[in-house]
C-alpha cells in the first residue's frame, strides 16, 4: 500500500515520529517505517524526499551529512524542538480523528 | 524565521539541488544492494529500484516546490521568454504597445489637465483658512462704481472699496491678516526694449506676507511699499520675467516705466505662482497704493483709493484660529456697515452684509467655464482606451489563435492549466507595462502640445500650471523649473488606471481561448 492512502498529512506525522526515535537518512527512515508498521507502509522515494524538504522548511526537522556504516556519505534527519512541538501537536489532532472514526464505525 | 531559510535555500539553490541529487542517489544505491541481497540479480535489482523510484525528475522538482521559491523562478522564465517572443514578433508587438500607449498617454495628459484646472492646489500657506469677502444685499447700491476682473462667479459680489479695506485693516479682530488685490491692469511698461503692454497686478503691502509667497529673486512687496508716497517698487511674475526679460538676473533694481512713472524692480516671484484665481495671470505685483498715479485711463477723475461707493478690489484674509466663521463675518458685516450705510450707497432697510466664502469656492475664474469641457473630453478619451485595449484584446485573441500548437506541446510536457494561464498573464503584463512607459511619453508629448496650442490660442501664457507640486519652494538656482509637463503622481495613477483597464479585457480574452 502507499501512502497516497493515507489520510492527509499523516505521512508528516509518521516521519517526525520515526525522527523522534532516533536521527536517519532517508533510505533509514522508509526502512524503519515498514518494519515498524509491519510492511503495511512502503514509502515511495517521489514522496518521501519532498514530504523531507517539506520539513526541513518549516524547521522541524534539522539536516546534517554524516558518514554511514559503509563510509558513504549520507544526510541524518534529526527532530528539532519545533518539531517535537509539532509532533505532539499532530499527534493529538491524529488521536482526535482517529477517536470520531472509530465511533462512527462502531456506532 | 522560515523565511531565513527559504531565503537562504534559494539562494543556496544550486549547491541544494546538488546534496539532493546525491542522497537520492545513495538511496537507490542501498535499494540496489536491498533487493541483491533478497537474491535479484544486479540487472534486475537495478531494474526494480528505478521502477521503485519513479520519476527522478518529478521527484527532485517537487521537492523544490516545498520551498516556495519555484514560483518566482518560473515567473523569471516567463519574462525572459516573453520578452523573446516580442522581439521575434516586431509587428504586433509594436502596434500593440503603440495602441495602449496612445489610449493610455491620451488619458493621463487630460487628466493631469483636469486636475491642474479643478483640483489646482495653491502655492500658498494653509489655504484651507483664505476666504474672500463677498458682500449682498436686498438691492444693488446706488451712485456705485464697480469694476470687476472677472475672479468671482456669478454667485458672489466679491469687489469691494479701498476705504473699507483699509478700515478692515485697522479694525479686525478676527483675521490673522487682510490683503487687498486687483487687475490685472493693462499697462505701457518701457525700459526694457521697445514699449509694450504688461499686465500688472494691484496687490495691497501685506498680500506677500498673509499668503506666504516667496520670490526666486530678490524682495517681496512689504506695508512700507503700499504707502501713499513710497517709491514705487515692483515684482515680476517668474513666468514674464523669463519671456520679457530673458530670466536676466540683472532685471533686478532696474528702473522702468509704467505708463510714465518710474518703479523699480526689486523682485521675481516663486515661479509656480500665477494668481489666486485659477486661469488668471499677470506679469508683475504692483502695490495698491500707486492706484492714484498708475491706472487706466477708464477711470476717470475719482482717486479710487479713497472713494467708498467704488468697488473695484477683493480682499482675501486668513481666519485667526479659534474664530469662528460667524463671528467674524458679523464683525466684517459692521464694518461694511459702518461704511456703506449712507445716502449714496445702501439705506439701512437693504441689509448689505459680508459673507466669506471660502478661496477655491469663490475664485472660480475661467475654471468654471473649462471644467465642463474638459470633463466631455475626458470621457471622449476614456473611449479612446476602452477602444485601444479592445483593438489590443482583438491582436492578442488572433495570436492565440496561432500558438494553438505551441500550448498543446506544453500541456504535453506536463504544465498544468494554472502554468499556463500564469505564463499569458506575464505576457500580457509586459505588453501593458511597455504600453504604459511608452504611454507616459505620449502624455508628456501631449500636455507640451496642449499648453502651447492653448497658449497660441488665448495670446497669452497658459496660466494653469500644469506640474509637480511645490509647497516648499526653495530659493536657489532652480532654472530648470518648467511650467508644462506631466504631474508624476497624476501620471502614475493614469497609468495604473490605464493598464489595469487594459489587463481585465486581456485576461478576459486569455481566459477565454
Amino acid at each position: 500500500m502507499e501512502s497516497k492512502s493515507l489520510l492527509p498529512g499523516t505521512l508528516e506525522l509518521l516521519l517526525l515520529k520515526a525522527l523522534s526515535l532516533e536521527p536517519m537518512h532517508g533510505y533509514g527512515i522508509a526502512q524503519r517505517l515498514r518494519q515498524i508498521s509491519g510492511n503495511v507502509f512502503h514509502i515511495e522515494e517521489g514522496t518521501l524526499y519532498p514530504a523531507l524538504q517539506k520539513l526541513l522548511a518549516k524547521g522541524w526537522v534539522a539536516g546534517e551529512w554524516k558518514q554511514t556504516e559503509n563510509n558513504r556519505r549520507a544526510r541524518y534527519y534529526k527532530l528539532t524542538a519545533a518539531g517535537r512541538k509539532q509532533l505532539q501537536f499532530q499527534r493529538a489532532e491524529f488521536e482526535t480523528v482517529l477517536g470520531a472514526i472509530i465511533r462512527v464505525m462502531e456506532a | 524565521m522560515e523565511f531565513m531559510r527559504r531565503l537562504w535555500s534559494w539562494l543556496t539553490r544550486e549547491a541544494h539541488a546538488r546534496e539532493l541529487q546525491e542522497e537520492m542517489q545513495l538511496h537507490l544505491e542501498l535499494k540496489v544492494q536491498e533487493y541483491t541481497a533478497r537474491g535479484a540479480s544486479p540487472e534486475c535489482a537495478r531494474r526494480q529500484a528505478l521502477l521503485d523510484f519513479g520519476n527522478p525528475r518529478l521527484a527532485t522538482e517537487r521537492s523544490r516546490e516545498r520551498w516556495g521559491f519555484v514560483q518566482l523562478e518560473d515567473i523569471r522564465r516567463d519574462i525572459v521568454y516573453g520578452v523573446r517572443q516580442f522581439l521575434k514578433n516586431p509587428g504586433f508587438t509594436a502596434i500593440v504597445v503603440v495602441t495602449l500607449a496612445l489610449g493610455i498617454g491620451a488619458n493621463t495628459a487630460i487628466f493631469s489637465a483636469l486636475d491642474a484646472v479643478l483640483f489646482r492646489p495653491l502655492p500658498v500657506v494653509d489655504q484651507q483658512h483664505l476666504v474672500i469677502f463677498s458682500w449682498s444685499a436686498r438691492h444693488d447700491p446706488k451712485f456705485w462704481g464697480q469694476s470687476d476682473y472677472g475672479d468671482c462667479g456669478e454667485a458672489y459680489h466679491c469687489s469691494v472699496s479701498v476705504p473699507f479695506f483699509q478700515a478692515l485693516r485697522a479694525q479686525n479682530s478676527a483675521f490673522v491678516g487682510v490683503a487687498a488685490f486687483a487687475g490685472p491692469l493693462e499697462v505701457d511698461l518701457s525700459g526694457n526694449g521697445p514699449a509694450s503692454i504688461a499686465r500688472g497686478e494691484y496687490v495691497s503691502g501685506d498680500y506677500f506676507s498673509l499668503l506666504g509667497l516667496k520670490t526666486f529673486m530678490g524682495r517681496a512687496l512689504r506695508p512700507a511699499d503700499d504707502a501713499p508716497m513710497a517709491a514705487p517698487a515692483i515684482v515680476l511674475n517668474y513666468g514674464y520675467w523669463q519671456r520679457a526679460f530673458g530670466a536676466d538676473r540683472s532685471a533686478l533694481g532696474r528702473t522702468i516705466r509704467l505708463n510714465g512713472v518710474e518703479a523699480v524692480i526689486v523682485g521675481v516671484a516663486q515661479p509656480n505662482f500665477n494668481h489666486l484665481t485659477p486661469g488668471k495671470s499677470q506679469d508683475f505685483f504692483m502695490p495698491l497704493g500707486l492706484a492714484n498715479r498708475v491706472k487706466s485711463e477708464w477711470w476717470g477723475n475719482k482717486d479710487w483709493l479713497a472713494e467708498p461707493s467704488t468697488f473695484w478690489v477683493l480682499i482675501v484674509g486668513r481666519l485667526k484660529p479659534g474664530v469662528s466663521v460667524a463671528q467674524a463675518q458679523a464683525s466684517s458685516t459692521a464694518i461694511f456697515r459702518s461704511q456703506v450705510v449712507g445716502p449714496s450707497l445702501f439705506p439701512e432697510s437693504d441689509a448689505p452684509q459680508i459673507t466669506l466664502v471660502p478661496i477655491h469656492q469663490a475664485l472660480s475664474g475661467e475654471s468654471g467655464d473649462i471644467a465642463p469641457m474638459l470633463n466631455v473630453i475626458m470621457a471622449a478619451v476614456g473611449c479612446v482606451l476602452l477602444i485601444a485595449c479592445a483593438n489590443v484584446a482583438g491582436l492578442i485573441l488572433a495570436r492565440s489563435a496561432k500558438r494553438q500548437k505551441e500550448m498543446a506541446m506544453r500541456q504535453a510536457l506536463g504544465a498544468g492549466r494554472a502554468r499556463i494561464v500564469r505564463q499569458l498573464l506575464t505576457e500580457a503584463i509586459l505588453l501593458s507595462l511597455a504600453g504604459g512607459a511608452l504611454g507616459i511619453v505620449f502624455a508628456w508629448l501631449g500636455v507640451s502640445a496642449m499648453t502651447k496650442m492653448v497658449e497660441s490660442g488665448f495670446g497669452e501664457p497658459f496660466s494653469f500650471v500644469i506640474g509637480p507640486d511645490m509647497h516648499l519652494f526653495e530659493d536657489r538656482s532652480s532654472e530648470d523649473l518648467r511650467h508644462t509637463g506631466a504631474d508624476p503622481v497624476t501620471t502614475r495613477i493614469g497609468v495604473v488606471t490605464g493598464q489595469t483597464h487594459c489587463l481585465e479585457i486581456i485576461g478576459s480574452e486569455i481566459a477565454i481561448g
